[in-house]
Order: structure tokens, then C-alpha cells, then sequence
């Protein structure tokens, strides 16, 4: 049995101790906003924070996260509750299929709480586990220097009700 | 008269009078199944719009949103005639219908980058119509002639006041339809949608919270998933197997033999996979087992020997070289390559007796219909296919081969069946790009002019394999399926008799003015499976083409920019796109250090030129900057313009630079993403797009971004090095 904390609320699971995390997350928990890229920690596409950091779950046992702290896209914002990063993602028209999004927007709020004002080097350097095929490299790159931005100056980008930015 | 009776005599009205091909209906005009989403009370006008009495207006969208922005596009248009905020309508991907087969298809097929193209005047028709009878419901009700009624925001307005527009529509849902030519779509400088960039694309939100619905995301009641072994070898056969104790793992529930390998099901996807790990298969292997790249080579090589089968002729074809006072030969090739969509393929069957549902993201969903169909025995009028989205499409989710495994899997265990294929099992049983290589031979006259091009290009045809695809879904329902079967077989014998296929030739000869042209093509086919990869022959020509132009420029003593204009006096539209891009990237004055490289395509209607700024250190390309100039007419979204150019460029530049499919006794040599790498944030150049302000109907983007950007840097590459790369991908000696 093991127990961890799933977006703020403790979880037990008995799956053996080698299963991904990706795996229990998605069919166990049913949170399915993490997704399935290539299996081998090569893609992003399934990033979760683990104890605040970016990591690839389609390779972390579920053994490793015991008494641990996870959060999925589900955790970090709701349609409500948007992140500032996925408020910069709406904005700026990242996705495209979306697919690769939840890993991307994870890695990207990862960095930005480690590292508020990223430059295009930082960016470059901490995105690049995260292949989107679709191509939206430019705009992410766009949105996370937003996002920084939007950060200091406490400013709203997108807010679902309204349709558009509101300062606060 | 009931609201069905009342659909009826919508659809017979437009099928007729309004020439069934403009609004996408049959031209029978008479339609009998029901629409498969269609909710009970409320006002479903035809095929694509439904509101409700609360005011809801849900759009079905007839197409596969794979990224490109369909889903905005389409909303837009419906959102202009309704005057409303496109982010109000609610989204439902379409299921299986006549109705919504795209025209000049033949099938429901997402594809060609030819959803606005052939959707735009359609969608807005069928808004338009309905805005039209709700106008006429509010009339009557309120008693105020039509002419002074205004629909906005879900509103009628009259005088000073408004009405919900929810009010209308039961009323509206027993008029009947007017004649098309009633129907006044708006004017487009009235336009507040079209053409403007007023709100995030609609599908963001979901995107962006990890809510939006994929393939790989549905889960059904009692739903068991499962894992697949393959041979080695596309085709091969089960001789025999040892499951080393696979049956008896955690989870495990059935261990099964179909078509092409072993498959394991199971309670979890990570048990299926991990039990799959222990079976050993013993392979009948496909003749395919004999072929190594090397022998793909030989193998076209070879075929260029041949004198092959007339294409195209203009002018006195290549007679015309004799004439010429230079001439340059150049030989050009490509390698196969995958598609890699970011969703490994994947979909959910679940047989229950003489029904059936399917939940899959397609790209041509009566497709996938028919071969469920075909391999569970349920009639295809049977099966419910609810589309998801598509986590990249690039033309491989227009082949279901996964889908007819799943099928096979779910009719031998008698359970609900998830099949989900690893990276792997995707990249190695692709419908890969074809493998091609082609001759050109080009002469120019005394005034350094081109007088004559000729090419002929060897390597396998797409349209075969699409044609065994198609077929089940294209045929008559009372066809027995033996029949089917034996047609589609017939793919190869079919084709080749009486045509070329244009995807194999497409690109290689259009563009330019030259009085003698030439095109031959050679049908070598080493028998790995092909398919349609983003651009389809594009992909290859524009590299071949446009690379081999700036050969030409070079015989010529010339710029390349001036020496492509020259020869562009028939082509306004490339002519114009190439000037803009050259402009705004500053051509004749790179930075120091940095080369530049143009080229320009006109591929899937739409006309799009590039210039790449690289720089070459210790053997390596860098490309920092591309400038994109395209002309797709009239703009819907300029935003989503803009990002499948971006998009274009990126998927051209990782084939450009990396991508590589290799055979190794007819086994795919690549796996994952460290053989069969992608372009990361790393390599990705900033790219600037500009569009031309065009007032010509609009044609699509998702494609036409890709061909110019290999060539562009390859000439590029020549600018920095003198070295003419002439196959892909570009590697410096
Ligand atoms: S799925 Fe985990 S890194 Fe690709
Ligand atoms: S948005 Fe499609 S893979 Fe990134």
C-alpha cells in the first residue's frame, strides 16, 4: 500500500510498486489530463510536479512518490481557477491537438516557480524534454515570458467568464 | 407538421433547389437515417446546427480537429452569420452521416487542407438559413415585419427592444425552409468575425486543463485494455507462441491470436503491456523480410532506368533540351518517413450483439466505421463512432489499421476493448511517406530563360493503400464484403493501369513558366506500407523542385530571388508571396555570419514562400529565423493562419533535419524519439508570418506551410557552404 498526496488530498493505492505513475494517475484516479508520449521519459508529455519539480512519469514508479506530493494539470488550474501559465497559453493560442499541452504547461509552471524571470536560454534549455510535434515551440516560448511577466505585475490574462484579460 | 417531417422537407428543399453539392447534402436531397447526436426537443435544421429552446446553438462538427483550428474556423463562419461570440456555441464532433461526407470527398474525410476551402460558403448557408427562419418565427410572434428584425448575442432586436431568440425557436422549427436564394449571407465588409483575431481559439480552455477528450482519455463502463505484438515485419503472421507464464500475471484476462500478433488484455494498460513483455512469437514473415534500405535504394535507382509512364507534356516535353544553350542534371531523394503524431494510435471498441460503438480519433471516421464493420460482422448502419480529438492527425489517422485490430480483440474476449499502441508499436507500423527519387533535367536558353524541365520520379504511390482503406466505406452497404475485399486488393492493378497518381507527382513540374516541360514517373514500390504525410507529395517535391531551381539559378549567374521572379509571370499569387517574404526577411542583406535561404510552393490552392536564416558551425545547421509570406485568400482567422504555418515549418524542418525511416530485413529500424528524433524548443527558429490581404475565396493552411521550408534551408546551406545538399535529411559532408 502506498499513500501519497494527490493534488492536496492524501491517496492509497496496491498496484505493484513498479507501475508508472502515468499509469495509476490516469486509469487509477482517472485524471486524464496527463498523457501517454513515448514511455521513455523522452517527450514531456506526461509531466507531473513531484515535491514541486517537473518530472516524467511514464517512467517513475509509483514507489518512488510514496509520502510524496503530486500535482497533475487538474491540480495546478481549473476553468475557474486558471494558472497563470495557462491563462498565457489561452492568450497567446498555444495548442494546436493539445496533446503535448498538460506536459508543457507542467514544465513550464515548474520553471517559473523555480525561476520567475526565465530568459530564452533558460527557456530553451528547461523546455526541451517537451516535444510538441504539432510546432508550437514560438508561442510557448511567448507565453511563459508572458506568464513571468503577468506574474510581477499581478495581472490577470485570461479570465473564462469575461472572455479576456482583467487587472486586479 | 412534426419536427422530423419538418427536417425532411428542410434537406429536400436545399438538396433540390439549392444544388445539394452547395450546402454538402446529397443530391437525392431526400434523407432518411436520422442524424446520430441529434437530441430530442430540440430544432435540428439540417446537418450541422441544432438550438435548443433555451437558446443553446451546438454546432456538429463535421471535421477532425487535429490542431489545425477546424473547430474555430467552422465556428467562426456560423458565428459571423448568427452574430454571436463563436466561444457560445457549443462543440459535437459529428458522427457517421451521408450528410456530412465533405464534398469532392467521398468520404468524411479530413484532409487536403480542404475543410475552409470547401466548407466556407456551406456553413455559412446553413447559419444563414437558420438565422432566416428564426427571424421569420420572431415576426410572426411579435407581429413586426421581418424587415426590422435583427439577430445579435442570442438576441432579436426590434425597435428598442430585444427578444431572446430562444423565445422562436419552436416556431422556427415548423416553417417552412426558404428557397436558398432568400437566404442573403453577409456581406463581407459587415464582417466582425471573419478576418479578425478577437478571442482565443475555442478549444483552448479544455486544452489547456487536460479536459479536452482524446482517444487514449475515454473510458467506458467495464472497459479492459490491451496491449499488442506485432511482427517485426509490417504483415507478418502468428506461427506459434509461448507465453512464459503471461496468462498468469496480475490483471491478466485473455491472451489472443489475431490477424498479425498476440494481443494481451487486461484490467490495466500497464499489466496488458508488462505480461506482453514474457510471449514469445514465432513469425511467418511477409516478403517485405528480404528488403533493407540499401536494397530500396538499388531498387530506385533502377527504376529510373526504366523509360516509365508519361505524367505530363507541355511544349515538345523533353525534345525541347535539345534546344537549350546550358542544361543541368540533378538527382534528388528522400527517405521514408513516419508521422510521429503525439498521440500514439489508439481507440475503444465495444461490441454489444448486432451494435456497436466506437470511440477513435480519426480522420475519416465512416472509414473506421466500415472496417469495425468488416472485422466484427455488425452492419456499419449499426455502429456508433463517436470522434475525440485527435492528439495529431498528419494524415495517418485517415488509416485504421488499429482500429481493425481492436475490433478483432474485443469480438474474441467479448469485453469492451481499449487498445492503446506504444511509440514503438507507432512508429514502426506507420503508413509511411513514400521513399522517392527523382531525375531533373532543365535547360535555359540564351537569355538565360528556362526553356525546358523535365523530371521523372520513381518510388511507390500513396493511393493504393488508400484505396484498400477506403474502399469498405465508399461501396454500397449490400455489397457483400468479399466483394469489398476482393476490390480493394485490387488497389495496385486498379491504378496503375490508367493513371499516375497525382500525390506521387504533385509539385514536381506547376509553378514556373517554361515552355517545354516533361514529367515521367516510374511506380517502385519496395512494399513497405505508404500513406498521406502532412503536404502528401508536396513534402518531397517542394524540396526537389525548389532546391533544384536554385541549381538553376546558380547555371544562370543569378539571384535566386530575381531568377524565380523571372519565370513567375503566370503565377501572380507565388510571384507576389515570394516578394513579400524576401522583403520582410530582408533578403540580399544577411546578418553576419547567418545565410539565407528562399523557396516558394503552391500546394493545396494556397501559395507560400520562405526564407530561412542558418548559420553552419563544425558541420552543424542552425536555423535561427524563418520568414513566412502565404496567401490562402480570404482569411478567417489570421491568428490560426499563423500558428499552422508555424506549425508547417516545424514538422518540414524536423524531416528536413532528422527524420530518417531505415529498414533492416524489412523491420523498421527506429522506435522512439531517441532514433527517430523530433525538432525540440532548442532548434526551433523564431518565425515570422506575413499573410496577403486577399479577397479570393479561401483555401487551407494545415499543409501548405511544409514544402518550401526544406529547400529554403538547403539553399540556404548552399550559401553558407557551396554544398548542394540534394537528399533529405540534409546532412553536411
Ligand atoms: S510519455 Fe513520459 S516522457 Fe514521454
Ligand atoms: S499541440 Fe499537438 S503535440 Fe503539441
Amino acid at each position: 500500500m502506498i499513500s501519497f498526496q494527490l493534488n492536496g488530498v492524501t491517496v492509497t493505492t496496491d498496484v505493484p510498486e513498479d507501475t508508472p505513475l502515468l499509469w495509476v494517475i490516469r486509469e487509477h484516479f482517472r485524471l486524464t489530463g496527463a498523457k501517454f508520449g513515448c514511455g521513455m521519459g523522452l517527450c514531456g508529455a506526461c509531466t507531473m510536479h513531484f515535491n514541486g519539480s517537473a518530472v516524467r512519469t511514464c517512467v517513475l514508479p509509483i514507489s518512488a512518490v510514496a509520502d510524496g506530493e503530486i500535482t497533475t494539470i487538474e491540480g495546478l488550474g481549473q476553468a475557474q481557477s486558471l494558472h497563470i501559465v495557462q491563462q498565457a497559453w489561452i492568450t497567446h493560442n498555444v495548442p494546436q491537438c493539445g496533446y503535448c499541452q498538460p506536459g508543457q504547461i507542467m514544465s513550464a509552471s515548474a520553471l517559473l516557480s523555480a525561476n520567475p524571470n526565465p530568459t530564452d536560454e533558460d527557456i530553451d534549455s528547461f523546455m526541451s524534454g517537451n516535444v510538441c510535434r504539432c510546432g508550437t515551440y514560438p508561442r510557448i516560448k511567448q507565453a511563459i515570458h508572458a506568464a513571468a511577466e503577468a506574474q510581477k505585475n499581478r495581472v490577470v490574462l485570461f479570465d473564462p467568464v469575461q472572455g479576456e484579460g482583467v487587472t486586479t | 407538421m412534426s419536427l422530423s417531417q419538418g427536417r425532411r422537407q428542410f434537406l429536400k428543399l436545399m438538396g433540390v433547389a439549392g444544388g445539394g453539392l452547395i450546402l454538402g447534402l446529397p443530391l437525392t436531397g431526400c434523407n432518411t437515417k436520422p442524424y446520430p447526436f441529434t437530441e430530442k426537443n430540440q430544432w435540428q435544421p439540417d446537418a450541422f446546427l441544432q438550438f435548443s429552446e433555451q437558446g443553446d446553438v451546438r454546432f456538429f462538427l463535421p471535421q477532425a480537429e487535429m490542431g489545425q483550428g477546424v473547430t474555430m474556423g467552422l465556428a467562426t463562419l456560423i458565428a459571423e452569420e448568427l452574430d454571436m461570440n463563436p466561444a457560445e456555441i457549443q462543440i459535437t464532433h459529428a458522427g457517421v452521416h451521408k450528410d456530412y461526407v465533405a464534398p469532392a470527398m467521398g468520404a468524411q474525410i479530413t484532409g487536403g487542407s480542404s475543410s475552409i476551402r470547401v466548407r466556407y460558403e456551406a456553413i455559412r448557408q446553413s447559419a444563414a438559413t437558420a438565422k432566416f427562419l428564426l427571424l421569420q418565427a420572431a415576426s410572426q410572434q411579435l407581429q413586426v415585419p421581418v424587415g426590422e428584425l435583427t439577430l445579435s448575442q442570442g438576441q432579436v432586436h426590434y425597435s428598442d427592444q430585444t427578444a431572446p431568440m430562444a423565445n422562436f425557436v419552436a416556431i422556427a422549427a415548423r416553417l417552412s425552409l426558404p428557397e436558398p436564394e432568400q437566404v442573403v449571407l453577409k456581406d463581407s465588409k459587415d464582417f466582425q468575425w471573419i478576418g479578425h483575431d478577437r478571442g482565443p481559439r475555442i478549444d483552448a480552455l479544455a486544452k489547456v486543463t487536460g479536459t479536452a477528450e482524446f482517444g487514449i482519455d475515454v473510458d467506458i463502463p467495464g472497459l479492459k485494455r490491451a496491449a499488442l505484438k506485432r511482427c517485426p515485419v509490417i504483415g507478418g503472421k502468428v506461427k506459434s507462441f509461448e507465453t512464459h507464464g503471461a496468462e498468469a500475471q496480475p490483471g491478466v484476462l485473455k491472451i489472443l491470436t489475431i490477424d498479425n500478433g498476440v494481443a494481451v488484455l487486461a484490467d490495466h494498460y500497464w499489466q496488458a503491456r508488462k505480461a506482453l513483455n514474457l510471449i514469445e512469437v514465432v513469425w511467418d514473415f511477409p516478403q517485405l523480410v528480404q528488403v533493407s534500405s540499401s536494397d530500396i535504394e538499388q531498387l530506385l535507382t533502377e527504376g529510373l532506368k526504366r523509360e516509365g509512364e508519361e505524367a505530363f507534356t507541355q511544349g515538345q516535353g523533353a525534345e525541347g533540351l535539345t534546344a537549350a544553350r546550358k542544361t543541368l542534371k540533378a538527382r534528388y531523394q528522400v527517405p521514408y518517413v513516419a508521422h510521429a503524431t503525439m498521440e500514439p494510435m489508439n481507440c475503444v471498441v465495444h461490441l454489444q450483439g448486432q451494435r456497436g460503438e466506437l470511440w477513435v480519433p480519426t480522420q475519416a471516421p465512416d472509414v473506421a466505421q466500415a472496417i469495425m464493420s468488416e472485422h466484427s460482422g455488425i452492419d456499419r448502419d449499426k455502429i456508433q463512432v463517436h470522434s475525440t480529438y485527435l492528439g495529431g492527425g498528419f494524415g495517418r489517422r485517415g488509416f485504421h489499421d488499429f482500429v481493425a485490430e481492436a475490433t478483432q480483440i474485443a469480438k474474441l474476449s467479448g469485453e469492451p476493448v481499449q487498445l492503446i499502441w506504444n511509440r514503438e508499436d507507432d512508429t514502426q507500423n506507420d503508413y509511411y511517406r513514400p521513399a522517392a527519387m527523382a531525375d531533373f533535367e532543365a535547360g535555359l536558353d540564351t537569355n538565360g530563360q528556362l526553356q525546358s524541365w523535365t523530371v521523372k520520379r520513381a518510388g511507390p504511390n500513396v493511393l493504393p493503400y488508400m484505396f484498400d482503406e477506403a474502399m469498405g466505406a465508399v461501396l454500397p452497404d449490400f455489397l457483400p464484403q468479399p466483394m469489398v475485399e476482393w476490390a480493394s486488393k485490387r488497389g495496385y492493378g486498379i491504378f496503375d493501369g490508367w493513371t499516375v497518381d497525382s500525390s506521387s507527382i504533385e509539385g514536381l513540374y506547376e509553378d514556373y513558366t517554361i515552355e517545354h516541360k516533361e514529367v515521367r514517373h516510374v511506380t517502385v514500390d519496395p512494399g513497405l506500407r505508404c500513406g498521406f504525410w502532412r503536404a502528401v507529395g508536396h513534402s518531397f517535391s517542394g524540396f526537389f523542385a525548389e532546391s533544384f531551381m536554385d541549381e538553376l539559378a546558380t547555371l544562370a549567374g543569378e539571384d535566386p530571388l530575381t531568377f524565380r521572379l523571372r519565370h513567375l509571370d503566370d503565377n501572380p499569387r507565388l510571384k507576389h508571396v515570394l516578394s513579400l517574404a524576401a522583403e520582410k526577411a530582408g533578403w540580399g542583406a544577411p546578418k553576419p555570419g547567418r545565410f539565407l535561404g528562399l523557396a516558394a510552393v503552391a500546394s493545396f490552392q494556397s501559395y507560400v514562400a520562405e526564407v530561412a536564416e542558418v548559420s553552419v558551425d563544425n558541420g552543424q545547421i542552425k536555423v535561427h529565423k524563418v520568414t513566412c509570406a502565404v496567401d490562402c485568400g480570404r482569411v478567417v482567422n489570421p491568428d490560426m493562419v499563423r500558428t499552422q504555418m508555424e506549425g508547417g515549418i516545424i514538422y518540414g524542418l524536423t524531416a528536413a533535419l532528422y527524420s530518417e525511416i531505415t529498414l533492416k530485413n524489412g523491420a523498421v529500424e527506429q522506435g522512439n524519439f531517441h532514433d527517430y528524433p523530433m525538432l525540440r524548443m532548442l532548434e526551433s527558429p523564431d518565425i515570422d508570418v506575413h499573410m496577403v490581404d486577399s479577397e479570393e475565396p479561401p483555401t487551407g493552411v494545415g499543409e501548405p506551410g511544409l514544402p518550401p521550408i526544406a529547400p529554403a534551408v538547403a539553399n540556404a546551406v548552399f550559401a553558407a557552404t557551396a554544398q548542394r545538399l540534394r537528399r533529405l535529411p540534409l546532412k553536411l559532408a
